[in-house]
């Protein structure tokens, strides 16, 4: 795979994760809004590490 | 945009140049090593004790010098609190999402927890093998599994969604029953330790009197026994089920760490994008690079956080193939999958034995039914083999020769005599999930 492919790919992937965190702040007490974006946090993560994100693969649970 | 043809779950991982998926896994081994110190006093006092800290290693020599852990040091650690995982535990309990134990064959049970992290990284593990195996969105997947404590499928199960596949979960169905649900609804893929997909082909066949092989699966993903990279044993999956059949290897503490891909060349690729296998060498502790040498099998996941597994003595035993797969994966290939534990190989009448060595020969064999026991004993000072075995229906006439030529095969392939009984089809005892064929009964003596 290009090297400037997964650069743009992990770009992509730094930005919605970004989005996320802030999604999670702002879910107050909100259970519902805090636990599915906890999960997709997890999904994000997982890609990380598919991308070979060493640094940036740990965990948001 | 379709992705259903390409070969590679992950195309980027899976087919990496060597020397940068090597530089990746010590980047990703020195940050696991960093995040255990830094939350687990198991961990930490293992490592204070070697004098090391995380930023001590730097190099693949660094590496070697981590101490391994045990499955003994695991037990010992979740005495310690918090219940009832212990001090190798690195997250709060309220972030563990997941429960799993392992069997316990061997005394007490490790307790294993995971985040919800975790449990991503367990189902995206499976996605590896079962994209590798063919699974694609068109399978509809049964799952003759008792969804329970013991991690085994559930992954399997997860993954499968995951992929997009239909899954039935097969759970508290008996087995007539779930081999009726796979005619109903004409089931595509399956998943089984060898023991219980021989088990129910069997039941098919002679309780219900459906021949398996005239079923829709057309693939079966095997774990949990060696049988699925034992040829003759895979050869009599392949033939009863009339599907292609693979391998797996994985662990509780490890996680699932390797996979048989399609072209099946003969081995099992260690995922190395998620884990790091080592090979040791148990006499001299060297770390074993060059194929055809065996050794025991050290492992590190390397994105697990809940309770890190890091340089993990597995006992496996297994051995770098020659060649690489002609799949075109830059993941190293282990030759026969998993050969043996280390534990398991004995020592009979002098010469070590190992298990999967009488159920390759005895498995080879078309005139004997699936079920054979062995038991080894203590006769004053000598050791004695007995191996039981049932004979096929039609398969009874030529006894007396087919007992001579598995004599012969036993004695070229193990170095050792055997005591043959034959028993009637049917009288020894059938295992559900991991079978316990081998008995060796002279510690009792």
């Amino acid at each position: 795979m290009e090297p400037s492919k997964v650069e743009e790919l992990r770009e992509r992937l730094r930005a919605l994760r970004e989005q996320t965190r802030e999604l999670q702040q702002a879910a107050g007490d909100f259970p519902a809004l805090a636990r599915n974006t906890s999960r997709i946090q997890a999904s994000l993560t997982m890609i990380a590490i598919d991308l070979g994100m060493a640094q940036e693969g740990r965990g948001e649970y | 945009m379709t992705t259903l043809h390409n070969t590679y779950w992950n195309p980027y991982l899976e087919t990496m140049a060597p020397e940068q998926l090597r530089a990746l896994q010590l980047e990703k081994f020195r940050r696991i090593i960093a995040w255990a110190y830094e939350r687990s006093p198991f961990y930490r006092e293992l490592y204070a004790g070697a004098g090391l800290e995380p930023g001590d290693i730097k190099t693949w020599a660094d590496v070697r010098r981590v101490p391994k852990v045990d499955k003994g040091m695991l037990k010992s650690a979740q005495e310690a609190e918090p219940f009832p995982y212990g001090n190798r535990l690195c997250v709060p309990l309220e972030q563990v999402a997941e429960f799993r134990q392992t069997s316990g064959t061997t005394g007490t049970p490790v307790y294993q927890a995971d985040t919800w992290q975790d449990w991503e990284w367990w189902a995206e593990s499976w996605c590896y093998i079962l994209w590798a195996q063919g699974y694609r969105p068109t399978d509809r997947v049964f799952i003759p599994f008792g969804y329970n404590i013991f991690v085994a499928f559930w992954a399997g199960h997860y993954a499968a969604e995951k992929l997009g596949c239909e899954v039935v979960p097969g759970g508290v169905l008996d087995t007539a029953s779930r081999v009726l649900k796979i005619q109903e609804l004409k089931a595509t893929a399956l998943m089984g330790t060898p023991t219980y997909m021989l088990n129910m082909a069997d039941v098919a066949k002679n309780r219900l009197g459906i021949d398996p092989a005239e079923l829709t699966i057309r693939r079966i993903t095997c774990a949990g026994e060696p049988g699925a990279s034992l040829p003759s044993t895979k050869k009599r999956m392949q033939d009863a089920w009339g599907a292609k059949v693979f391998d797996h290897a994985g662990a509780t503490e490890i996680g699932a760490w390797s996979y048989e891909c399609s072209e099946q060349c003969g081995g099992i690729h260690a995922n190395e994008g998620l884990f790091l296998v080592e090979i040791e060498d148990p006499m001299t502790g060297e770390i074993i690079e060059e194929p055809g040498r065996k050794g025991k099998m050290i492992i590190t996941a390397l994105d697990r956080l809940a309770q890190p597994c890091l340089r993990f003595d597995s006992k496996d035993i297994i051995e770098w193939a020659a060649d690489p797969c002609p799949c075109g994966r830059t993941y190293r290939v282990l030759k026969g999958g998993v050969q043996g534990r280390a534990d398991d190989i004995t020592k009979v009448k002098g010469v070590l034995l190992s298990p999967s060595a009488i159920e390759e020969v005895v498995r080879g064999f078309a005139e004997l039914a699936d079920e054979y026991e062995v038991v080894v004993e203590r006769i004053g000072d000598n050791d004695k083999i007995t191996l039981k075995v049932e004979f096929n229906p039609g398969a009874e006439n030529a006894q007396k020769e087919v007992l001579s030529r598995l004599k012969d095969q036993l004695r070229l392939k193990t170095n050792l005599g055997y005591q043959i009984e034959v028993h009637p089809l049917g009288s020894l005892t059938r295992w559900e999930v991991k079978a316990r064929r081998f008995k060796d009964t002279r510690h009792l003596h």
